[in-house]
Formats: structure tokens, C-alpha cells, sequence
């Protein structure tokens, strides 16, 4: 049956078809012939027994009466029946006694009965006893050819080929007919399914009529189809929504992150080609955080709506301007020609969000720090164009905000350092690489210690001692503040409260604190915690803070300020006149103290200008009723001048510079107390001032 | 049983004969031979089957007249046997009475006169006359037995017959010469 495997449907019907009808012809056609074959046996036997008994019969008499030539003559009588080739009559003894042959290629009889082996194949043959009334006379041989009925049987065979060639015919013209109506439908479902399965083409239906299986088929063939074309479509739309959520911003309809990425390595392979230059614009708004946190999300959203609007106003169609998440932003501007004209759509970025935004009667104003990566001068891959650019980013923060830095290789090698630091800072908090100095301060009039500094110092095994200088920025950066700053306030609390009893009179300590530190909604019950625990009388504690905390979190650290105030805590300013001064939050404020930054102590008996500007800052701190404390004195010439100014208290290398050992020196100072007592009642001026 | 053994013996003679009849039979044939006889008593014997008799007893007589020896031949071969359905008696040198009852007139004499005399002592009775000469039927007699040189022809006069009742049948004159009786018209 291989035949019937592979190939087509409709080929297999029609050969089942040929098939059948020709096993059918076929068998009937043998049945025929076998039977007509029998037939013809059993006829020419038949006449063959008729003749034998005939012609033994005729021959009886010549037989018995030794007549051969009678015999011969009956013999003779057979040339008449066409079928028999030979008789041969033997007598008693079964000699031969006559013989007849027809034609010349008929074996000759025996001369003796029974000497012929067996019966020839072609060939029938008749024995008969020849007698006369029971007595024996002699037998008789008949032999007839079956080539005749060979012949014939193959001749009917001839026969039977036409009608079989008929039946062949017939039959396949029939099972190709027949075949048509059954397989035309299948092979139209077949190929409405090639349609689908190969060009995932749901459209297609099949058109079958009627009412059988085939019809049935088609009618569910299509339902399912138009079941299937359906849910394409629902894929399709939904795999366009997901597409397009999974590239774009939700809140701001901006390609997102990823789609940036996308655009970018394609506008990078682009400008391979063709030589061009590409920037990335890493895009942070300034003090986001801050609205988010005072006027809540909602407000936060709109703003970032609008901002975004604002941005993509400037931004040529063909740039891709992307929300990377939260307040930042990145814009890709592909084909510069100069490497300029990024700097130049950077300050008209900063200048579009300049003026303030209105949002539910809020009027906002923040600005933006933008960071610069070009391609090729600085990055090749999309991902180090957006390192650089975020690292840009942060450095324009760093320097001020509100301003745009171009990426560059000493940036770079900054950014590296200051990430290789923060892993290193990470580690120092844990190892306990971060000591506490004390650098004391003295009241000028009395020219007594009245405090120490707390000072962080970290001395890295490898590095060395690094400057708070560098790794306190980056400790703000990264969060790591909190810890650093409440560690330094716990040691030097614990610290102070020794100093007491060894003193014999109040000391007080000086530590530095962040606005971000203040703005933490924890700090004060941090303050307090610490101040429970080491015992430490709260006046003896002073809090400095920089300027920058009036610009940074305004709420916030007021709220905290007057907490802190509460539990009688000081507060002093900080490097006060190097931030940007607003001096209308003086009075506001409820600051004990303002220390003035060292630059103006240096120029103090160079720059008579200067010296104005301290004598007024003095007077106003006291109109305002704070202390002025003068820090970074390092000469007898800038302690003279500002005992004149009127400075309550100073701070310098003059007169020590930080130490570890804070007992060691509040004991120094006891003693020459001891020894000088009288002549500091009597002439306090001329009193030693070094610890 | 016996009566098959004894038949086996009898075709035994017969074929004993015949074949002696085609060896030892070339041309001698005036001298007549022991062999001779037993075939023309095997051609007697053969020829009752082919001859019918009016309605008569299961009894045939054969009545032998002539040569003696030949007499001897043909009653040690015939007498006692069964020749379709009768039992056959040989009587040599018969009686009247004999030649009454008689069915078959074995006549073995080449003289005209005494085959003349043998004919006439069964004219008018349905007697089978057979002799040896074509003179036996051309005198009258019904069937003869001739040595024709190598073999022996048989001659019929079928008028005889036909006189005397007697139907021969036609398988045997197909084999034979018909003869007529002489003087009495035909060739």
C-alpha cells in the first residue's frame, strides 16, 4: 500500500478507485477464464471418455478377430475429432495391435502398453479396456492435446485484457470524479490552512457547500478561523499597548529609559557612518525633591508634566527627549556639527525652566543641572555616554546647580575617584577608620576654653588621613551622612561629659551638622536619644550648620532648628558669608551664634574693606544677640584684631589645632589656670591663650 | 472365484495362441498347425458373441464334424466354457439327435461333398454353420474361417444366415468378406 502513502489526497482516491475496480475486474475476469478453463476440461474429458468407449467398442471386433486393417479404419474415424492426437489399441498381451497420430509431431505409440511414463503434461489421456461380453479383448489409449484449451484460455485472457483496460479506465475517470467532490473540498480547506499556518493570514475562509462532514468541517473551520482572527487582533493591540507602555513614560508620554537606549545605540550606528557628532544632555531638575516633599506627589506629577512639556518645546523633532525616571531627564541631539552646539541647547534648557511654573496656584521655580557626555570625544557605547552624562550631571550639581557641565576626562578620573571613595567610606564606617578630633575654641575676653569642635577624621590604611573636605560631600551624596554625623555626635557627647568632672567647670562641644541631616524627620529624637543616653547637659552642646541649609530645605530645617532650640541645644552658623547669604533669615531663626569663615579672618590686617565687612557682621550678630565666633586664626596679628572687632570667641591653629587627646589638653589648660590664677583676675589680657 | 481362475487360464491359452499365431504362422499354411486350430477355435469362440441365435436354453452345443485333430483342439478349447452366458459343449461326431439340438455346426472338411452332406444334415434348423474354406460358404454355409496366408479372414454368406434365423453382427461383418452362396445369382 505504499502508494497510498505521501502524494495527495486526491491521488490516493483516484488510485483506490483504480485499485478496486481492478481487483474487481480482474477477479471476475479469472473466475471466468478458471471456470471456462474447467469447463473445457471437463468436456474434452468427457468426449474424450465418449470416443474411448466408442471407438474400444468398435474395435472390440477387429481386436478379437486379429483384423488390423478394420482396426486401423475405426481408428481413422478419429481424424474427424480435431482434439485427439493419437489412439493407440493394444491387444490381449498388450501388444500394440493399431495406431492412429495425428500430424507428425505426436510421439508415436509404445510397442508395448504401459512403456509411455506417466501421463504428458499438455496432454489428456483416456485408458480403456476393450471386451466383448465380459472377456477381454485388449485396452485402448486415447490421448487428446490440451494445447487447444492452453490456447484458448490464453485467447480468453487476450480477451479479458480489453474489458480490464475498460474497467481501468472507467474506474479512474470515475474515482477522479468521484475524488473532485471529496477531495476539492479538503484540499481547499488544506490549502486555506497552508494560508494561515504559512502567512498567519487569519482572513481567509473556505466556501464549502453542502451538508456532509466535509461541509460541517469548512462551516467549523471558519468559525474557528474567525475566532482566531479576533484574538490576533486583541494580541496585536494589546502587544502594541504593552510595546508602548514598555517604552514610554506613563506620567509624561516621553520615551522612557529603554526606548533612549534604543534610539541612542541607533543614532550612535548612524553617526558612525556618517561621521557625525552626538551629546547626550543628562537632564536633573534642581530641588524636585523638595516639592515633592512640601506640596505633595500630585502637584510633584503636574510639574513634571509641565517641565517636560517646556523641555520638548526646544527639542528639535528628530532628538529623542526621554523621562529617565523621577526628575530626571535625557535628551539624545544627533547630527552636530560642532561639538558647541551641545552647550548651546544646554543653556537654552536651563533658560526654558528658569521662569516659574504654576500648578494649582503654586507658583514653583526650580531649576536644572544638566551634565554633557559628546560622542566620540568622550563615550562610544550608550552606556558610557550615560554615565559620563549622569556623572556630568553631578558635578554641575556639586558646583552650584543650575548649571550645565560638559563631561571631560578629568571629571572622569574625579567621578572614579569619588565612587572609588564611596566604597571606601562604606567600608571605613564599618571598620572604624573614622575618629573623632576635638579642636578647642576660647572666649576672647576671659581667654578660657569654652569648647571643643568635633572633627571626623578618617585615616585610610592605604590612602592615608583624608580631608573631611572630600569624603564629607560625598557621604551627603550617598546617605551616608546619617550614620557618619550621629556617630561623631555620640563620641563627642560621651567625650564632653568626661571633660566636665576633669574641668572643674563647664566645656562645651562643638558638632557639625548637614541639612540633610536636619531635614530628617528622626534628627531631633536622634539629638535627644544621644543627649539621654551620655547625660550630657544640652546647653553644652552646640549644633553648626551652614548656610546652605537656608537654601536647601527651608521648611524643614526650620522646624528642626526650633526643636532643637526647644531642648536648649545652640545653633550656630557656619563658614558664615561664603554660601549665598540671605541675611533676612537672621532674625528668623533661632541661631545662638555665627562663626565667621576663615577667608575674612586671613585678609584681617591686609584688606581694610574687610575688616569693615567683619566690625559690621559683629555688630549685627550682636545687635541680634548671638555670639561671633572667628575660626581659622592662625597669626597674633589676625587674634589682636579680632579681640578689636569684638569677637566673643576664636578658633585656630594659633591656638590648638585638633587633637585626639581633648582630656590631655582641658588638664594643660587647668594647670596653667592653677599656677596664673591671680594674674589672669588681675590682668586678663596678658593671659597665655595656647591649650 | 474359480470359475474367474479358470477364465485366467483359458486367456492364458488364448494369448498363448494368438501370439503363437503371429510368430510360428508365416506361410506353411497348407499344412494346418496345432497353432491353426486353437486360433480358429479362439475365432469360434469369439464369433458365438457376435452371433444371435433365436430364443434357446443357456446351453449352445457345438457339433464338430471332420478332421479329427482339429475336433480334439476345439473341444479341449471350447468344451466346458462360457461364451456370452452359454455354457458351451463340444460334441464330435454328432448324432442326429445332437445335431438337433445343436447351435453350432463346426464343419472342418475342404471336400464340396462332404461339406455338402455336413450342411445338409442342418438345413432348415438354426444352426451357425462355420467351416474352413471359401467353398463352405459359397456351398452354403454361413461362415467361414479362411487361411488367407498370414492370417484368417472370415467370409459370411449372409443369406445363409438370414435363412436359417441367425443375425450376425454387423461389428464382425464389417470384418468380413460376404460371400454368396454359389449359383444362387451374385458374384
Amino acid at each position: 500500500m505504499r502508494f497510498l502513502t505521501g502524494t495527495s489526497f486526491a491521488h490516493k482516491m483516484t488510485m483506490m478507485a483504480l485499485l478496486a475496480s481492478s481487483v474487481a475486474s480482474a477477479t471476475l475476469m479469472a473466475v471466468f477464464v478458471a471456470y471456462d478453463s474447467m469447463n473445457a476440461h471437463t468436456q474434452l474429458e468427457n468426449r474424450l471418455s465418449t470416443l474411448a468407449n466408442i471407438v474400444g467398442q468398435n474395435s472390440a471386433a477387429a481386436l478379437l478377430f486379429d483384423d488390423r486393417p478394420a482396426a486401423m479404419e475405426v481408428l481413422q474415424a478419429l481424424q474427424a475429432e480435431g482434439s485427439v492426437v493419437s489412439a493407440c489399441l493394444y491387444g490381449q498381451s498388450g501388444q500394440l495391435f493399431a495406431d492412429y497420430q495425428r500430424g507428425a509431431g505426436v510421439d508415436p505409440c509404445p510397442s508395448r502398453k504401459g512403456r509411455q511414463a506417466g501421463p504428458a503434461r499438455g496432454f489428456a489421456t483416456v485408458t480403456r479396456t476393450v471386451e466383448r461380453d465380459g472377456d477381454f479383448a485388449g485396452s485402448l489409449v486415447l490421448r487428446s492435446d490440451l494445447r487447444e484449451i492452453e490456447a484458448r484460455w490464453r485467447h480468453m485472457l487476450e480477451i479479458a485484457v480489453l474489458p480490464l483496460i475498460v474497467a481501468l479506465v472507467v474506474g479512474g475517470i470515475a474515482g477522479s470524479l468521484l475524488q473532485r467532490r471529496i477531495s476539492k473540498p479538503v484540499r481547499e480547506l488544506a490549502g486555506a490552512m497552508h494560508e494561515v499556518t504559512e502567512r498567519h493570514n487569519f482572513s481567509v475562509r473556505v466556501n464549502l457547500a453542502g451538508v456532509d462532514e466535509i461541509a460541517q468541517l469548512g462551516d467549523g473551520f471558519n468559525t474557528m478561523l474567525a475566532e482566531l482572527e479576533k484574538r490576533a487582533a486583541e494580541k496585536t493591540a494589546f502587544e502594541a499597548q504593552l510595546k508602548h507602555q514598555a517604552l514610554n513614560d506613563e506620567l509624561t508620554g516621553l520615551p522612557n529609559r529603554r526606548l533612549l537606549s534604543d534610539r541612542l545605540t541607533h543614532t550612535l550606528e548612524v553617526a558612525k557612518r556618517a561621521g557625525h557628532q552626538v551629546a547626550l544632555l543628562y537632564i536633573d531638575l534642581d530641588g524636585f525633591k523638595l516639592v515633592n516633599d512640601s506640596l505633595g506627589h500630585a502637584i510633584g506629577d503636574v510639574l513634571l508634566r509641565q517641565a517636560g512639556d517646556r523641555l520638548r518645546s526646544r527639542v528639535r523633532r528628530s532628538d529623542t527627549l526621554a523621562r529617565l525616571g523621577g526628575d530626571e531627564f535625557a535628551v539624545v541631539l544627533s547630527g552636530l556639527r560642532a561639538r558647541e552646539e551641545a552647550g548651546v541647547v544646554a543653556e537654552e534648557l536651563l533658560e526654558i525652566l528658569k521662569p516659574h511654573f504654576l500648578v494649582e496656584n503654586h507658583e514653583i521655580s526650580i531649576g536644572a543641572s544638566i551634565g554633557v557626555s559628546l560622542f566620540p570625544d568622550n563615550g562610544a557605547t550608550p552606556a558610557q555616554l550615560l554615565q559620563q552624562a549622569d556623572g556630568a550631571m553631578y558635578a554641575a550639581k556639586r558646583s552650584g546647580k543650575n548649571r550645565m557641565v560638559t563631561f571631560s576626562e578629568e571629571l572622569g578620573t574625579a567621578i572614579r575617584e569619588r565612587l572609588n571613595l564611596e566604597t571606601q567610606l562604606r567600608n571605613a564606617l564599618a571598620h572604624e577608620e573614622i575618629r573623632v578630633h576635638f579642636q578647642p575654641e576660647f572666649d576672647v575676653a576671659t581667654r578660657r576654653l569654652v569648647r571643643f569642635e568635633a572633627l571626623a577624621r578618617w585615616t585610610h590604611p592605604a590612602l592615608g588621613s583624608i580631608p573631611p573636605g572630600k569624603f564629607i560631600p560625598i557621604a551627603e551624596e550617598t546617605g551616608l551622612i546619617a550614620g557618619l554625623g550621629m556617630y561623631v555626635m555620640e563620641v563627642a557627647c560621651r567625650e564632653a561629659v568626661r571633660w566636665q568632672t576633669i574641668a572643674g567647670r563647664p566645656v562645651g562641644v562643638a558638632v557639625n551638622v548637614s541639612s540633610l541631616q536636619l531635614m530628617r524627620d528622626s534628627f531631633g529624637d536622634d539629638v535627644a536619644e544621644v543627649l539621654r543616653e551620655t547625660g550630657l547637659d544640652p546647653h553644652l552642646l552646640q549644633i553648626e550648620l551652614t548656610e546652605s541649609v537656608m537654601v536647601d530645605g527651608a521648611r524643614g530645617a526650620a522646624e528642626g532648628m526650633t526643636r532643637l532650640a526647644a531642648m536648649g541645644v545652640s545653633l550656630a552658623i557656619d563658614d558664615f558669608g561664603t554660601g549665598y547669604s540671605c541675611l533676612s533669615y537672621l532674625p528668623r531663626l533661632p541661631f545662638d551664634a555665627l562663626k565667621i569663615d576663615r577667608s575674612f579672618v586671613s585678609d584681617l590686617g591686609t584688606r581694610p574693606e574687610v575688616e569693615a565687612m567683619v566690625h559690621s557682621l559683629v555688630t549685627l550678630a550682636h545687635n541680634l544677640g548671638m555670639r561671633v565666633i572667628a575660626e581659622g586664626v592662625e597669626t597674633e596679628q589676625q587674634l589682636q584684631r579680632i579681640a578689636e572687632l569684638g569677637c566673643n570667641e576664636v578658633q585656630g591653629y594659633l591656638l590648638g589645632r585638633p587633637t585626639s587627646e581633648a582630656i590631655a589638653c582641658i588638664r594643660a589648660e587647668r594647670e596653667r589656670e592653677e599656677q596664673t590664677g591671680l594674674l589672669a583676675t588681675e590682668a586678663g589680657a596678658s593671659r597665655p591663650w595656647k591649650a | 472365484m474359480k470359475r474367474s481362475r479358470a477364465r485366467v487360464g483359458v486367456r492364458w491359452a488364448l494369448v498363448a495362441g494368438l501370439a503363437g499365431t503371429m510368430i510360428f504362422w508365416p506361410s506353411r499354411a497348407q499344412e494346418q498347425s496345432r497353432d491353426e486350430r486353437a486360433v480358429r477355435a479362439a475365432y469360434v469362440f469369439n464369433l458365438i458373441k457376435y452371433v444371435e441365435w433365436p430364443p434357446q436354453g443357456g446351453e449352445l452345443t457345438i457339433a464338430f464334424v471332420g478332421d479329427a485333430e482339429t475336433g480334439g483342439v476345439m473341444a479341449s478349447m471350447l468344451g466346458g466354457r462360457t461364451s456370452d452366458g452359454k455354457n458351451l459343449r463340444v460334441v464330435v461326431s454328432p448324432a442326429e439327435e445332437d445335431l438337433g439340438s445343436c447351435g453350432l455346426l463346426y464343419v472342418a472338411e475342404s471336400r464340396p461333398e462332404e461339406i455338402r452332406k455336413a450342411l445338409e444334415r442342418v438345413r432348415g434348423k438354426s444352426v451357425l454353420t462355420v467351416g474352413e474354406t471359401d467353398g463352405f460358404v459359397r456351398e452354403g454355409g454361413m461362415v467361414a474361417l479362411v487361411n488367407s496366408g498370414d492370417h484368417i479372414q472370415i467370409e459370411v454368406n449372409l443369406e445363409a444366415a438370414q435363412r436359417s434365423g441367425i443375425r450376425i453382427s454387423s461389428r464382425v461383418l464389417n470384418l468380413a468378406v460376404i460371400v454368396r452362396t454359389a449359383g444362387n445369382g451374385g458374384n
